[in-house]
């Protein structure tokens, strides 16, 4: 009845968040492109806070393979950038758990922003041209959007009952 | 609980140095560039065609869609426009010909080699790569189709750009315009040689024409075929501003890509000259007259 006990739904939001990074709209102007949220980062730090016993570092290191050649990027970036987020949410579990989607929202803000100076650091060493703009617009785009991700997932995470749910996330309203 | 908390970052930490260490070895060989990675890139992206594909749905539908609401009245118009445009080509095609082969014949007077027509795959685009920064797409055409590394992309209107990885289902195409383009072109008129590099969202730059080279807005850019990566005379764009100030060494030249790059939905991979013997003997035949 619930695959994975649950697990399914994990993996469906990732695939989601995938078709999200390489969707687009054809008559979008330029600059939107600076805007595009870092819907990975979303998605597996929600996870990270909602479900620890779940996702942990290794497994997001392991997604992030699939988004990078997604993005055709180099391998590796997105794994250690995933990977940090949900060290971050394990490292900070019990508080973040108790935390109202707002204050997650400021989490992911600065979360965020240090994925993205990293991120855009390794692919500047590795010559693509460096953008403050990304940076910015990545970080403030993801945390606008963190809070509808998360509502979204709790709805979904409390419909198909996916075990391993920690702190006031799992518990029914 | 303080040391029930402790015990779990003793283990989180490490791991988390271990996997930064994994993904620093593997940049590292990406920015080496010596292609470890090339056949682990492929099976992973094979895995990430469907995600692609969905991404990309609302533009397949597209064509569906408007087929299916289509009046019969607006498809037979239509047909009849294909059939006018199919007319006008095959007579300018036929004239074509004609001047091929009469260029054939005057090859062969110098003693070159006929050159044969070229073997192309029809391609339609399935990812557009998301970072702003760089000017790629994905294709639904790959290794089990003939597509290999370098080989040149084309539309109706001009040169597209080059192949740069393939998978066996897919191939990532490198754009004209990416700022790590570059590509050999001849000024038609004034015959010229150049190489014509990529800029990215910002203006495309010829690279250091002299400041005495004979170009003027308006001329039209062919590839040249040198460096053997992209098959001769296609067009790949216009000169659109020149600015020679005598007191500097190199003019600077704009040009603009003639291929509809944001446009174009199909596109054409041109696997080589064509290798079948009938079509070799036909050439021949058609160099002697």
């Amino acid at each position: 009845m619930n695959p994975f006990r649950g697990g399914w739904l994990i993996l469906v939001s990732l695939v989601c968040a995938m078709v999200l990074v390489v969707g687009r709209v054809d008559a979008a102007p330029d600059w939107l492109a600076w805007l595009r949220p870092d819907w990975a980062v979303a998605v597996m730090f929600y996870w990270g806070v909602a479900a620890p016993s779940r996702v942990g570092p290794m497994s997001a290191w392991v997604v992030g393979l699939f988004f990078d050649v997604l993005v055709a990027g180099p391998l590796g970036l997105t794994g250690i950038c995933l990977a940090f987020a949900t060290y971050i949410a394990k490292r900070f579990e019990e508080r973040l758990s108790l935390y109202t989607v707002w204050q997650q929202m400021a989490v992911v803000l600065v979360v965020t922003a240090i994925i993205q100076v990293i991120e855009r650091t390794a692919l500047f060493m590795l010559d693509t041209e460096w953008s403050t703009w990304a940076v910015l617009g990545t970080t403030l785009t993801t945390a606008l959007v963190y809070p509808v991700v998360a509502l979204l997932l709790t709805v979904a995470a409390r419909r198909v009952q996916v075990e391993g749910m920690s702190g006031q996330l799992g518990r029914a309203p | 609980m303080e040391t029930l908390f402790g015990a779990r970052q003793a283990r989180v930490r490490p791991l988390l140095l271990g996997l930064t260490l994994a993904s620093c070895v593997l940049l590292g060989i990406e920015k080496a560039g010596v292609g470890w990675l090339v056949p682990v890139r492929s099976v992973l992206a094979t895995t990430v065609v469907p995600v692609q594909y969905v991404a990309e749905t609302p533009y397949l539908m597209m064509n569906y869609l408007v087929e299916f609401f289509s009046t019969r009245d607006r498809l037979m118009r239509r047909n009849a426009d294909l059939e006018r445009d199919l007319l006008l080509h095959k007579a300018e095609t036929a004239r074509t010909d004609a001047i091929l082969a009469e260029n054939d014949r005057l090859r062969e007077l110098l003693n070159s080699r006929a050159r044969l027509p070229d073997d192309v795959i029809i391609a339609e685009l399935i990812e557009v790569i998301p970072d702003p920064s760089r000017q790629e797409i994905v294709v639904d055409k790959g290794g089990a189709h003939g597509v290999a590394v370098g080989q040149a992309v084309i539309d109706s209107t001009g040169v597209f750009g080059q192949v740069v990885e393939t998978t066996p289902l897919t191939s990532r195409v490198l754009l004209v315009t990416d700022p790590s383009h570059a590509i050999p072109v001849q000024v038609m008129r004034s015959q010229v040689f150049a190489i014509a590099s990529g800029g990215g969202k910002g203006p495309h730059l010829l690279d250091n024409p002299p400041v005495t080279t004979d170009i003027v807005v308006g001329d039209d850019l062919v590839s040249s075929g040198l460096g053997r990566r992209f098959p001769r005379d296609y067009p790949v764009g216009v000169v659109t501003r020149v600015v020679k100030d005598p007191a500097q060494q190199y003019a600077q030249v704009v040009w603009e890509p003639s291929a509809a790059l944001a446009r174009s939905r199909t596109v054409l991979v041109v696997l080589g000259e064509r290798q079948d013997e009938e079509q070799q003997a036909l050439a021949v035949a058609e160099a002697e007259g």
